[in-house]
């Protein structure tokens, strides 16, 4: 098995970056939490100078406070956060395409085929961890591995500011003395059952069979026999964008009356404006799914210039497919409307004349975070009683 | 008959009317130059429709009438060897010989018969009004920029002059940003008029008035406007969009006011703007007290920048297009700018020190999580 797998994990992130933009910080406990909600917020991340007092991350704030009572407490800045994230995921990037972003500080590369360019697994690890810390003067460690599994071990081994390699040949010298815990999937649950049958450590998994730990585990016990002889086969998933974000209905009985459609349409509209304002996406192009009686399917597409995010342009934008292609001249079993060409919207240029129609659904989405999905409603939805529960869906 | 004349004079009023010529047109004719041959001058027109120019120049002839030049004779008067051109018209098929030197150009001209004609208003120097060169342009130069080139939206594709008594306010935006100067004369006593005049034309006037103070003059109708410079002639259809009304988008009052050099300022900005990406082209601006910090962070890495300033009212933290910005930095001529803020999602206003009638407000970028 080659050595193709890379971990890359930032150490301590948010407070790393808070350290870089603000160098009176560096060196001295850093927690990063919530602290907008009281003291009732959780640590999202710790320093290590905070680390050193006990502080860690999901722990209360309050705890914090007590454990480590000089540290620099901060809310947070996330949109700097995954500022730096995309920086860092571009340096990856440079290097593979094959990511897999497991979160904003954290992903598993492929480096497979890509050592022509740019040489050994090893050289594109150590390359990587320089990058970032020369171009973000920011610390990841970094794990090499033959899969996933190891690769995630080995950077947590040296960690903070660790390089890590497991060749195959030391699998079971580095996993032995380990305790158990260190099994990804392995919980407090599994380590009590295990440590109840005398596993303590990785070797002691290794003294029992499959059969023995499936019958203990069920479906589980087949993966930790292989994770504890440090066989991991789950390739690096690729992740992808998504792409569409669409929400369909399948009435009770066939439609025909267009009111009526129209008022579905307007509160799948409202769904799909919904996720995409939740995502931070807008769209260009809106498209519509009919399905008539007979099960005959059609689509239906759009595409404006300019992008929205706003209910009322996706609905107008559907509700004018309907119409211009007449495609209610049949009672219509199904009804979806979805929107693509998705754009992310970290940034929004305001503009002078127009965008009444962003601010609404903006403030219509308060709303109902705040009192609920019922809480507002627009009046031609209160005509529509007809239709089952939508069914969301998000194509990649 | 047989034209002669200076080479390069002729190529410099052909290059004058070239502005007007259509780039690609299904209207017969009009890509040609349409040449008047009077006793003492020669005259050119062309006309994309939208536009048009005339100008002339002197050349004693031997006899009058009109002809359409083939637009390529712009390009041979470029080249041309020598300094003495003579260009013999055949009444009867239009061809035309052109020849100086050892070169002689054979070429087909057509007869002018079915050009179009346009009907723009006409500027008699004695009932127009009028104005310095380089003042207009600085006028036209101080908003155009602002106009919007995407066609989406038809309005904000041109200029509103806004004629009122002894006062001209030029008004253009891309609904992003709007840029507004006013200039009051004392010789100006217009009737009360708006015109919509397309920014596009507007940018080939400014190629073509010079920087001195002697007049322009100009006049204008419900369907066109026209200038008369010199031996020069430009007139230009309006646009037929209704102007929204931008009045209400300008805040009477601000939040916090700086005043910062601009040199030293347009200087940051182009620096932070080399590492700002996307359409949005953000920078962050942030003043507090005395300092204005420019900041960028990108996928190309970060920059940071501090300024001193004065500064007047809360602190401000937001974002901007640098390009919006260095438009408005490059085209000021003062030592110092002023710029209003009206909280972070506000408008923001810069001003120049010296020229009330000036503003121009950009909206700031909404970031997201």
């Amino acid at each position: 098995m080659a050595l193709d797998i890379i971990h890359v994990d930032m150490d301590a992130f948010y407070a790393a970056v808070e350290q870089k933009d603000n160098p009176e910080l560096q060196g001295k406990p850093v927690i990063i939490g919530g602290t907008g909600l009281g003291d009732r917020g959780v640590v999202s991340t710790a320093s290590y100078a905070a680390r050193q007092y006990g502080v860690h991350s999901a722990m209360p704030i309050k705890e914090a406070r007590k454990l480590c009572p000089d540290a620099v407490f901060l809310p947070g800045r996330m949109e700097r956060y995954q500022e730096i994230s995309q920086c860092i995921f571009e340096i990856m990037s440079r290097f593979t395409p094959r990511i897999e972003k497991i979160s904003i500080d954290e992903a598993f590369l492929d480096v497979k085929g890509c050592h022509r360019l740019f040489g050994p697994s090893r050289k594109i690890g150590k390359k990587i961890k320089t990058s970032i810390k020369q171009e973000l003067d920011l610390v990841a460690s970094i794990g090499l591995a033959p899969n996933k599994f190891l690769a995630k071990l080995a950077s947590d081994l040296e960690k903070p500011d660790g390089f890590k390699v497991i060749r195959e040949d030391e699998i079971a010298e580095i996993l032995d003395p380990l305790p158990v815990d260190k099994i990804w999937g392995v919980g407090e649950k599994t380590e009590e059952i295990l440590q109840n049958q005398g596993m303590r450590t990785i070797g002691d998994i290794k003294q029992f069979s499959e059969q023995e730990l499936t019958s203990l585990l069920g479906q589980f016990g087949h993966q930790l026999y292989k994770l504890a002889r440090g066989h991991d086969d789950r390739a690096v998933q690729v992740s992808e964008e998504c792409k569409s974000i669409s929400h369909e209905t399948t009435f009770r009985r066939d439609l025909q009356d267009s009111e009526k459609i129209f008022s579905v349409l307007m509160a799948l509209s409202d769904k799909v404006g919904r996720r995409l304002r939740k995502k931070s996406l807008c769209g260009k192009t809106v498209f519509i799914k009919i399905r008539y009686g007979d099960f005959t399917t059609l689509t239906r597409q759009t595409t404006s210039p300019q992008a929205f995010y706003d209910t009322k342009t996706i609905y107008e934008q559907g509700k004018k497919l309907i119409q211009n292609h007449g495609l209610l001249d049949k009672p219509v079993r199904l009804l979806g409307i979805g929107v693509s060409s998705l754009i992310a919207r970290h940034h929004l240029q305001l503009s002078l004349f127009s965008d009444q129609d962003g601010a609404v659904a903006e403030t219509v989405d308060k709303i109902k975070d705040q009192f609920g999905e019922k809480s507002i409603v627009r009046a031609n939805q209160l005509i529509h009683k007809n239709s089952k529960q939508s069914e969301q869906k998000e194509d990649s | 008959m047989r034209i002669t004349t200076n080479s390069s004079q002729f190529y410099e009023s052909l290059e004058t009317v070239e502005k007007a010529l259509p780039v690609r047109t299904t209207v017969p004719l009009i890509n040609n130059i349409f040449m008047q041959i009077k006793e003492d001058r020669l005259v050119f027109s062309t006309t994309n429709l939208e536009m048009t120019i005339n100008t002339s120049m002197e050349s004693k002839n031997d006899e009058t009438g009109d002809i359409l030049l083939p637009a390529k004779i712009i390009d041979i008067m470029r080249y041309f060897p020598t300094p003495e051109v003579n260009i013999d018209v055949n009444w009867d098929n239009f061809r035309i010989d052109v020849s100086g030197g050892s070169a002689h150009f054979h070429l087909y001209g057509a007869d002018p018969q079915d050009y179009p004609s346009t009907s723009f208003i006409e500027v008699n120097e004695n009932e127009s009004y009028s104005a310095g060169r380089g003042s207009l342009k600085n006028m036209i130069r101080s908003v155009i920029f602002a106009a919007s080139t995407e066609e989406t939206r038809p309005a904000f594709n041109g200029v509103l002059f806004n004629f009122s008594d002894g006062k001209l306010t030029l008004t253009a935006s891309d609904t992003y940003r709007l840029a507004i100067k006013e200039t009051s004369h004392s010789d100006w006593s217009f009737e009360e008029q708006k015109c919509l005049v397309p920014a596009r034309v507007l940018r080939e006037l400014l190629r073509l008035l010079d920087d001195s103070e002697e007049k322009v003059f100009f006049n204008m109708d419900s369907r066109s406007i026209a200038f008369k410079c010199g031996d020069m002639y430009f007139a230009s259809r309006l646009l037929e969009e209704k102007y929204p009304d931008v009045s209400g988008v300008i805040p009477k009052s601000y939040e916090t006011r700086i005043m910062i050099d601009r040199k030293t300022f347009e200087d940051t900005i182009s620096r932070a703007a080399l590492l700002a990406q996307g359409k949005n082209q953000a920078v962050n601006l942030v003043s507090t007290d005395s300092n204005l910090e420019t900041k960028v962070a990108s996928q190309l890495g970060s920059m940071e920048e501090s300024l001193p300033v004065e500064q007047n009212g809360e602190d401000i933290d937001l974002f901007v297009n640098s390009r919006f910005v260095l438009d408005v930095l490059r085209i000021i001529e003062e030592d110092k700018v002023i710029i209003d803020f009206h909280g972070n999602g506000g408008p923001i206003i810069f001003r120049m020190e010296n020229d009330p009638g000036y503003l121009y407000l950009v909206l700031p970028i909404k970031k997201f999580n």
